[in-house]
């Protein structure tokens, strides 16, 4: 426990010094307040994956519109451009070519875009808000990670919400609140995925925390 | 600015033709000037400024406006006679208050008079404390000490009556104190909240005090504030209030008038505030090898199954299943994960145990206890002894004794398994042979060996046995040192057995058994072995309410066991629950015996206390009458015969009465019984009266006859003094002990009558001889009675007298009839005269003036052709008594 406590100490100290100064070395183990945001953002994810399918059945309210891939009839991808909505960042575990900022900044991108999206939703149907609260706290930790690691600011895919305008019906809020809870689970798990891989991560040296784009 | 008197107020002419407008211009301007002392405000603004930008109004337009504007003024003249001012209107309580009136020169109360202002707070006048200048409109007046929380301060001019010309409302109340105890609790159940609340203070401010609740997001550096309702002293934030995972520094904020104060912050982890539901308990197993282990597996609940990489705090409630071992505190179980299982050890081997668990994140609050699960820890074999007692019956001096053995298990006994059993032997090392019970429960009775001094107990279970207790055998004793026993409720599961022993010095202790009196199984039976020098005993265990418990005390010799006291005992009482029917026994004239059954012990419900009979007739008032409960007998006595009772039966215990049903009785004048025994009793006595009357004449029969039909001697073979000397003593012998016959003759006169005897054949009373068998009681006695002193002759005529009724009836119906006796025989001459009683004629009233003689009465008729006087010439006896009723009547 003690020798714990000193390598994070120690890597608290350190950190500074392996993304300022750019010393030559081995990639380090993330810092605990890193480790902690990221520990908080995977706890969110899977508290959001465990409240998708109460606001799907509590705001949703179409027959034909499920969860259940099975039980997907309907092949929505023409409404989904139609009401465009964009689909989710790709994620991938942070490795050498998919770094840690474009890893992190992938995150907050996909997570922005949802909050975005159940933010308009929200105004058209109930039971969206504490999913809107959980990503808006995911997002609060990713900053927190993205702070902690002091990571370049990465190239946000910047999508342009017009979604409410286009929402001129009941249909069409009934559909865009099925895409984005589809898609938004589709996303936790890509989150859950990366997040799990980022415990066995090392932080790579600062040269190559260069800025990237998800 | 100066002030504008009346005299120099502004006056807004009506524009005349030839005035220019200049001129009004100069009257407006003089208007504005003045504006906020006259408070000519926005009319007359509104005025100028409409003026100001047209200039070239119509003129028609502005003699309108300022015609319009003349009548507001006129309006705007009706002033406050005063101004009342004060330092402020909302003062801490219990602070000076400074307040001043300036009255206005236009005031007409003051006009041309002497002003005298005085100050009301509210309805009490405020003395001394004013101030006024020379010109007496101004005052002003100090309240040392505000005391109000609201009142009223006004100002008023003394005239007739008195005139309130200004006033000002002042509140009084203190600054808020800073909210104390603020705390949050997070709900995870949906919607998810974060509600926080906390203490005002304990000081009322008595002003309007606003709470704001601040929050602050550390991580996202938002910043929240939520305005609360009067009086309210919680708040529930939304979701979107607060981050779960994020430090947030929470304050509450309270404002009134006189100033503000705020908590102290909070700085807390939403989560870390969080009441989780309670977790489940998935299994609870045995830990392989490990003695008095087991091991839980637990989880979250589904919905908060996405904390479950976390630690949390768990607190572990174990208790045996048959609830006879219970952990005093729960045992705490710090930062433990929902995947791992948790380890309890020292605990009870082969034991069941029910284990429920509780749950907290951090410092939150705990959780409600889960539901609990059991588990049975690995058995071992039993160890420690057994407490035990042992009653002996039966005939020692023959060897055949019967053991009742009841055993419990001591403080240190531990069964080490769920099933255990017992077995008693007179042998050391248990086996088959000397065996003499086997049983899973607390008792044994067998019949002891002759040898045996002692047998040896010991439990077993599945996985050994333990060391035997030895039961050394005790024979019954019959001495009794003990007495008083006393059982007093000590609460509803326990009773207290007192009692009082004799000094013995080979006493060497004391047993109390008791067991349910309603049941038959001897394992219900209970005991605890006592020292000598205890007199008392709190028994507990399983009393049931209103239940009899047969408590025991028995004493303990070095040599055996001594003779119990025994009492009954409830730990609770109340009314009985029936009540027995009343029966009547007997009934007397005046009083009557009723009866009742025996209570059945389960529907007493207590220790009966007494039995009383309430009874009562129409008239009277009701009586009650209390009966020994040992007796269930109560006679009432006093009863009145003629009119109908009602009665009822109360039984009370010590812990209520209950009444039973009314029963009616009566009670008869005469009793059918009594009245046939006495009928019965006079009947027999009657008949042996009879019968003693009967052999009494038999036997003396002749004695009777003498007396009742006495022998009239036949004058053809008697002579006189045969019959005399025969019959005459007879006759004198009853004539002693019966009544004097009431008929005398009141006169006898001898007769010489003529020697002429008839002939028997001719004569009609020989043919009716039964008639004259009497001869001698139809004379009624005149042998003795009448003055007959003898005759000289031998022969004596003489006569009978018949009466037709009995010789004693006081009033004879019928009619005399004098015979005349044939017989010549000498009229007793022999006889000893004596002086009869009394003489008087009874007959003299019936006394037919017509006689008839010599005939019976029915055929008795005058005999008119005859010559009266030849025949009582022929008959001077009877002519004598004729002649005397004659002169009698």
């Amino acid at each position: 426990m003690n020798s714990a406590i000193a390598l994070v100490l120690l890597l608290c100290f350190l950190l500074p010094h392996l993304v300022l100064s750019a010393p030559v070395g081995s990639p380090a183990k993330p810092p605990p307040a890193f480790t902690e945001a990221a520990e908080h953002a995977k706890t969110l994810v899977e508290k959001i994956l465990k409240d998708i399918p109460a606001a799907h059945a509590a705001a949703i309210t179409t027959e034909g519109l499920t969860l259940d891939p099975s039980a997907q009839t309907t092949n929505l991808q023409m409404m989904m451009t139609s009401l465009g909505i964009p689909p989710a960042p790709v994620l991938k575990p942070p490795s050498e070519s998919f770094t840690l900022d474009v890893w992190v900044s992938c995150m907050s991108a996909g997570g922005r875009l949802y909050q975005g999206l159940l933010g308009v939703l929200s105004d058209r149907l109930s039971g969206l808000s504490n999913l809107h609260a959980d990503l808006r706290d995911l997002l609060t930790h990713i900053a927190k990670m993205k702070e902690v690691a002091q990571l370049g600011e990465a190239a946000d895919q910047n999508h342009s919400l017009d979604l409410a305008s286009r929402l001129h019906g009941n249909y069409e809020v009934q559909v865009a609140a099925h895409l984005t809870l589809t898609q938004l689970r589709s996303f936790c798990h890509d989150l859950m995925r990366s997040l799990r891989a980022s415990a066995a991560y090392r932080l790579p040296s600062p040269t190559h925390s260069a800025a990237g784009t998800c | 600015m100066d002030r504008l008197t009346e005299g120099e107020d502004c006056v807004l002419r009506q524009p005349l033709a030839d005035e220019s407008l200049s001129s009004f211009w100069v009257c407006c301007s003089c208007c504005v000037t003045h504006r906020n002392a006259v408070k000519l405000n926005f009319n007359v603004s509104w005025l100028c400024y409409g003026f100001s930008i047209m200039i070239s109004t119509w003129v028609s337009v502005i003699v309108m406006l300022v015609a319009f504007v003349n009548g507001a003024r006129n309006e705007d003249d009706i002033q406050p006679c005063a101004e009342v001012q004060t330092s402020s209107s909302v003062v801490p309580l219990g602070s000076p208050v400074t307040a001043s009136c300036v009255i206005r020169d236009g005031c007409h109360l003051v006009i041309g008079q002497a002003v005298h202002i005085e100050w009301r707070l509210g309805d009490h006048s405020l003395p001394g404390s004013q101030v006024a200048n020379e010109s007496g409109r101004f005052s002003e007046v100090v309240i040392p000490s505000f005391n109000h929380t609201r009142e009223f301060l006004t100002c008023c001019v003394r005239a007739s009556p008195v005139q309130v010309v200004g006033g000002v409302e002042i509140r009084a109340g203190y600054p808020p104190e800073a909210p104390q105890n603020l705390s949050c609790q997070t709900n995870l159940t949906t919607p998810e909240t974060l509600t926080c609340s906390w203490d005002p203070g304990q000081q009322e401010t008595h002003l309007r005090t606003k709470y704001t609740l601040h929050i602050k997001i550390r991580d996202s550096n938002e910043n929240h504030t939520y305005e609360l309702l009067p009086g309210v002293h919680r708040y529930t934030i939304p979701r979107s209030g607060f981050v779960l995972f994020s430090d947030m520094e929470i304050y509450v904020k309270a404002v009134n008038e006189l100033g503000e104060a705020a908590s102290a912050p909070i700085i807390l982890e939403p989560i870390s505030a969080a009441k989780f539901d309670p977790p489940t308990i998935q299994k609870v197993q045995v830990v392989p090898k490990k003695y008095g282990c087991l091991k839980l597996s637990w989880s979250l609940s589904q919905q908060q199954v996405w904390m479950r990489d976390y630690r949390f705090n768990l607190e572990v409630q174990l208790k045996t299943a048959d609830n006879s071992q219970r952990s005093e505190q729960p045992i705490m179980v710090s930062r433990v994960r929902p995947t791992r299982s948790v380890d309890q050890c020292r605990l009870l081997h082969g034991t069941q145990y029910l284990v429920q668990i509780r749950l907290r994140y951090q410092q939150g609050p705990w959780s409600e206890w889960s539901s609990s699960r059991s588990g049975v820890t690995l058995e071992s074999a039993p160890t420690g002894r057994l407490d035990s007692w042992m009653k002996a019956s039966g005939d020692h001096m023959h060897k055949q004794l019967n053991i009742h053995l009841f055993w419990k298990p001591s403080k240190q006994f531990r069964a080490n398994a769920q099933n255990v059993s017992y077995i008693v032997s007179v042998k050391k090392v248990p086996g088959e042979k000397g065996k003499l019970c086997s049983t899973k429960g607390n008792y044994c009775t067998f019949k002891l060996p002759g040898k045996a001094k002692k047998v040896y107990l010991s439990a077993i279970n599945a996985a050994g046995k333990s060391l035997p207790t030895e039961v050394r055998i005790y024979l019954p004793k019959a001495s009794s040192v003990i007495s008083d026993v006393t059982v007093l409720p000590h609460d509803d599961r326990s009773l207290l057995v007192q009692w009082r022993s004799l000094v013995s010095s080979s006493l060497t202790g004391f047993v109390v058994e008791w067991r349910p009196l309603l049941e038959t199984d001897l394992s219900l039976t209970q005991f605890e072995i006592t020292d000598r020098n205890q007199t008392q005993f709190l028994t507990t265990g399983s009393f049931e309410p209103y239940k009899p418990y047969g408590i025991s005390v028995y004493p303990r010799f070095k040599d055996g066991i001594g003779l119990p006291q025994t009492v009954n005992a409830y730990s609770r009482q109340k009314a009985p629950s029936m009540v027995p029917e009343i029966q009547i026994n007997k009934i007397w004239p005046s009083h009557i015996e009723l009866t009742w059954e025996e209570m059945p012990l389960d529907q007493r419900n207590g220790i009966i206390q007494n039995y009383k009979i309430f009874y009562w007739d129409k008239k009277g008032p009701i009586k009650v009458v209390n009966a020994d409960p040992e007796e269930r007998r109560v006679v009432l006595k006093d009863l009145n015969a003629v009119s109908p009772y009602k009665a009822f039966m109360m039984v009370s215990t010590f812990g209520g009465s209950l009444n039973g049903s009314t029963i009616h009785f009566e009670i008869e004048a005469f009793d059918a019984i009594a009245v046939v025994m006495i009928v019965t009793v006079s009947g027999v006595g009657l008949s042996l009266l009879i019968i003693f009357i009967v052999i009494t004449c038999f036997s003396n029969q002749q004695r009777l006859k003498g007396q009742f039909w006495p022998a009239v001697p036949d004058p053809a073979n008697s002579s006189i003094r045969r019959w005399t000397s025969e019959s005459t003593q007879d006759s004198h012998l009853s004539w002693d002990n019966e009544e004097p016959d009431p008929m005398y003759l009141s006169h006898l006169s001898f007769l010489d009558l003529p020697v002429k005897l008839s002939k028997e054949d001719d004569d009609p009373w020989l043919s009716n001889a039964e008639d004259t068998s009497d001869l001698g009681e139809s004379i009624c006695g005149s042998p003795f009675i009448c003055g007959y002193s003898g005759s000289n002759s031998d022969s004596v005529p003489y006569a009978t007298v018949i009466f037709s009724g009995p010789c004693n009836s006081p009033t004879p119906k019928e009619a005399h009839v004098y015979l005349r006796s044939e017989s010549t025989q000498p009229l007793l001459e022999t006889e000893e005269s004596f002086s009869p009683k009394c003489y008087h004629n009874v007959a003299r009233n019936r006394m037919p003036s017509d006689q008839c003689f010599f005939g019976p009465s029915h055929d008795c008729v005058p005999e008119k052709g005859a010559d009266p006087g030849i025949l009582w010439d022929d008959f001077p006896f009877l002519r004598a008594l004729a002649l005397n009723d004659t002169q009698n009547d």
